[in-house]
């Protein structure tokens, strides 16, 4: 869907909800998933998309309109959802549920244990970065154009970054583990 | 699968090599895709937060709200590592050899250490240290020769937590130092005017809670006896509707803290919750009252004379507060977008800041920092460090110093680094040090090595040479791969299920014995006097925070846990873990070490007190260990104590008594060790607070120790707590329930108990209240 941001932006801060609603139609699924990769939990992520809109709308105003709408809105899902992780009782480095070790109580809330299972081996060796991209290309189905836009960097970069984390993956695991691991699933 | 093939065509556009190794891609990409989670979005959810969102636009006045950056994201617990290269010499000479040995040039070089057949020279490019008969490099910290060496290092690194123009993963400026107990901060005659009130002047007041004494670090609460300064932070949490902005925590959940330097405040909601710094007269306590405050002005303090510092998200302020009902604006530094703020020290007049900035090939060779005044300040890559050998690098940091009454801003000296980074003040030195992976080709090819009847001579061969070619790490263990992946594929099923088994079990064990090489923390020193690199160094491992990190006597202690997720993991099975304590030499060569402490555990707290050293690990319980880092070529662990739960800070109340806080069966637990003898650690006092939470966990800031009364205080979420040590026994001497407290503070003889809307001042004598003011 093609929208003119820049001038949805420019109305949105003069109050015209009317537009930013198109702004929040277009981005809301995108950010819930987003986040929803990242949790694994409805509620969680319902609350969150929530506190991300909220700050969205509130902030539309210091939004410099020569700058593009999904980076900025991305970088408010990222950092909500660090600041939810990081006041949570771990003490880890993480960014999401991927780094979580040991019996912590976020990871009881997961929705579906059987295949964060699986992926946690996979994803614990990425760094954050590839990880965004990895979920973002292969579960939420972004192009690498929604991606490099979601994240501030060059299409290219996106597919270069994927391309090496695929890599990466088999890098980190000496083969025969690679496969016995894919074979287990 | 339409979208699998797509995917795969993708890949192999950019990297075509990974097409000759199809069928493993294939099955990767297809695990991925099968393990996606089911969405499913609740079309109700949506249509109820657009129509509360609707609710939430109003015309708009100018908003002071300035939503989270990423700037202050800081590792639980821990601090930014200290990027240290150490030149251990026995595990450099293994592989951190150039790719290219070649001469570097030394312009006024001079030998700063001779060890065996290696000499290090520092000179005007930074240190080198060289195999002294061939002259080769084999570890080195230097300057970029050029903007095309400064792009081709960043070529084919690791684009690891860093996005786009955000700043990812850098350490928070929140609690860094732990004060020595018992630091006065000298009192200055402020000579201001216009006071209403006799002015009584303190004999005695608290300083914030440093890891050295007399290195100040920012915090949201500052004194100098006369006034109080404070920043408060305001808790934010929006669950589908607003909410009033001082909504107490529920039991059980930690309350949402700001992360330091911006507030998040809707004046929509509390219009008076904007960013400010307020000012209060504070001595004597019948006379505390607001009486100034800065508007449009928050983040962490620094205090100085009579200049209050302002370090926000985004620029630092300096104030002159001579008169404290008006705070006048007296310097300004602004950071520029892509700049963070990592640290801050305040010492000797001069602030030391340590900001970084995101690595990316793309970016321009002139990196802009600082806007001071009509300066602009940048940065260019010809004079960024690096070490020698290309190791993962994603952020590039730089140590600028400001002059605190004059704001000037001199920038010092930059380098490259991993954002994971820790960051480490003494009176002397500036220790800056970050985690990043080891040279996993070595690492295989060593395990190839060991394992040669499970291979072909040629493939040992081929990786041999793998090694010496002058292309990325990742397209090299790719080569690898394919080496291997097209033997496997040319045996039979038998011998194919037994090489895998076989790779299995002895691969486990091979990396089990290497696991100090998977992860190295490299440490950079820089001389406070000069801003010169002096050293540099690396150890195994990764550092937990600062407090991991003391100068004593010229050597550095440094505490590592060997072994977690930034390592190797065998399909989300982690390397057990183990911890070791290295003493490194004025080179910041290893001088000694105790290694394998806490097996299947990793520090959650260390503490270095002179030549002993304190280790909290834990998995079940928590062995509280003594070293005795009394000979630095020899140090050693005396004495352990295991007990259930975790400290996860460790706090000297005198020689012999440290306090421990941290977490029994999910309650707070305060613990006293008496160490008297260190080979027998006893916890001759316990307390378990009624608390799921304190800040004192993740911010040291928030402890206060007042060794006249014999008293600490602490935080939690629902109130704030005096305990007394005397007797060697943890007492509740005092708990103030009706505050949100977040710091405390004392001036002669009564403890001021800082919290979000108020202040409650106690007499620490007779522990009455005396007074209390609404904020």
């Amino acid at each position: 869907m093609e929208i003119n941001e820049k001038d949805v932006i420019l109305k949105c801060k003069i109050g015209d909800f009317g537009q930013f609603e198109i702004l929040y139609e277009f981005y809301v699924r995108k950010i819930y998933k987003f986040i929803y990769f990242k949790t694994l939990n409805k509620a969680l992520s319902e609350d969150l998309t929530s506190e991300i809109f909220l700050k969205a709308i509130k902030n539309i105003n210091k939004f410099d309109t020569e700058k593009r709408f999904a980076p900025w809105l991305y970088s408010i899902a990222r950092n909500t959802l660090i600041d939810y992780f990081r006041t949570r009782k771990v003490t880890e480095n993480i960014d999401n549920i991927w780094d979580i070790k040991g019996d912590s109580d976020l990871l009881k809330q997961v929705d579906d244990k059987l295949n964060y299972e699986k992926v946690k081996g996979y994803m614990s060796n990425l760094s954050a970065i590839q990880k965004d991209i990895i979920t973002m290309r292969v579960w939420a189905d972004m192009s690498h154009a929604e991606i490099a836009q979601a994240l501030g960097i060059t299409e290219q970069n996106s597919k270069v970054i994927f391309s090496r984390s695929i890599a990466k993956l088999r890098d980190i695991m000496p083969l025969s583990l690679l496969i016995l691991f894919i074979i287990k699933l | 699968m339409k979208n699998i093939e797509l995917i795969l065509e993708e890949i192999y556009k950019v990297d075509p090599l990974l097409k000759d190794r199809d069928t493993e891609v294939r099955k990767l990409v297809a695990a991925l895709l099968e393990t996606k989670p089911e969405v499913q979005i609740d079309e109700v959810f949506i249509t109820n937060l657009k129509n509360n969102l609707r609710a939430e636009m109003k015309p708009q006045k100018a908003q002071l709200f300035n939503y989270i950056r990423l700037n202050t994201y800081r590792l639980a617990g821990s601090l930014a590592t200290i990027l240290i290269l150490v030149i251990a010499i026995p595990v450099l000479n293994q592989y951190l050899q150039m790719q290219n040995p070649v001469l570097i040039s030394e312009p006024n070089g001079k030998i700063i250490n001779t060890t065996d057949n290696i000499v290090t020279v520092k000179s005007d490019n930074g240190i080198v240290s060289k195999d002294s008969k061939s002259n080769t490099v084999l570890a080195g910290f230097v300057k970029f020769k050029s903007e095309a060496e400064y792009k081709e290092y960043l070529q084919n690194q690791d684009y690891g937590g860093g996005i786009g123009g955000e700043r990812m993963m850098t350490t928070d400026v929140g609690p860094i130092a732990i004060s020595a107990p018992g630091v006065q901060m000298s009192l200055s005659n402020d000579g201001s005017s216009g006071k209403t009130i006799m002015e009584v002047a303190p004999n005695r007041v608290s300083d914030t809670n440093v890891q050295v004494a007399g290195i100040d670090e920012p915090d949201i609460v500052k004194t100098d006896g006369k006034r109080i300064f404070l920043a408060p932070q305001n808790y934010y949490y929006y669950r589908g509707g607003p909410q009033p902005m001082m909504e107490g925590p529920t039991i059980g959940v930690a309350p949402e803290i700001k992360i330091g330097g911006g507030t998040s405040v809707d004046p929509g909601i509390i219009p008076e919750n904007k960013p400010k710094v307020q000012v209060l007269q504070a001595f004597p306590p019948e006379a505390l009252e607001k009486v100034g405050q800065i508007m449009g002005k928050s983040g962490n303090l620094l205090l100085s004379n009579n200049v209050l510092i302002v370090l926000g998200d985004r620029e630092i302020t300096g104030f002159d507060v001579t008169d404290p009902k008006n705070p006048k604006e007296k310097w300004n530094v602004k950071l520029d977008d892509k700049n963070s703020l990592v640290q801050s020290r305040l010492y000797n007049g001069q602030i030391y800041l340590i900001t970084s900035t995101y690595s990316n090939k793309y970016d321009s060779c002139v990196i802009p920092l600082f806007t001071a005044g009509t300066n602009k300040v940048t940065v260019m890559c010809d004079t960024i460090y690096h070490p020698s050998s290309p190791i993962t690098v994603n952020t590039t940091y730089h140590i600028s110093t400001i002059n605190v009454s004059s704001g000037a801003l001199s920038k010092k000296v930059s380098f490259v680094g991993s954002y994971n980074s820790t960051v480490y003040m003494s009176k002397d030195n500036l220790f800056v040090a970050y985690a990043h992976s080891g040279d996993l080709m070595s690492i295989y090819y060593g395990f190839l090595n060991e394992n040669k009847d499970m291979f072909p001579a040629s493939i040992i061969k081929k990786v041999a040479e793998l090694k010496t070619y002058n292309i990325s790490e990742s397209s090299k263990l790719n080569e690898m791969q394919t080496a291997i992946s097209e033997y496997v594929s040319s045996l039979s099923n038998d011998d194919e299920l037994k090489f895998n088994n076989e790779m299995q079990n002895r691969g486990l064990d091979y990396f089990k014995k290497h696991k100090r090489e998977l992860t190295k923390t490299d440490i950079v020193k820089i001389a406070l006097n000069d801003f010169s690199v002096n050293a540099m160094g690396s150890i195994p491992g990764s550092l937990l925070n600062q407090f991991s990190l003391d100068e004593y006597n010229g050597y550095l202690r440094a505490a590592v846990t060997i072994g977690n997720s930034f390592g190797m993991g065998f399909g989300g099975v982690s390397n057990e873990q183990e911890n070791d304590v290295y003493v490194l030499d004025n080179n910041l060569n290893i001088s000694g070490s105790v290694t394998g402490l806490g097996e299947n555990e990793r520090i959650y707290s260390a503490r270095f007190i002179e030549d002993k050293g304190y280790l909290v690990t834990f998995r079940q319980t928590d062995p509280f260990y003594v070293l005795d880092l009394k000979n630095p070529k020899q140090p050693k662990m005396v004495g352990e104590l295991k007990i259930p739960g975790f400290s996860s800070y460790l706090h000297p109340i005198t020689k012999d008594l440290i306090l421990g806080v941290g977490m029994e069966s999910s309650k707070v637990k305060i613990s006293l060790f008496d160490v008297s003898n260190p080979t027998k650690p006893i916890e001759i006092s316990k307390y378990s607070l009624d608390e799921y939470w304190t800040e004192v966990s993740s911010n040291y800031h928030a402890f206060l120790q007042d060794s006249k009364h014999k008293i600490f205080f602490m935080p939690g979420s629902q109130g704030g707590y005096v305990f007394s040590y005397e007797n060697n026994n943890l007492v509740l001497k005092k708990a103030v329930s009706d505050i949100q407290a977040k710091r405390a503070l004392f001036i002669n003889d009564y403890l001021y108990i800082i919290g979000d809307t108020k202040v409650t001042v106690l007499n620490e004598n007779t522990w009455e209240k005396v007074t209390s003011l609404e904020l």
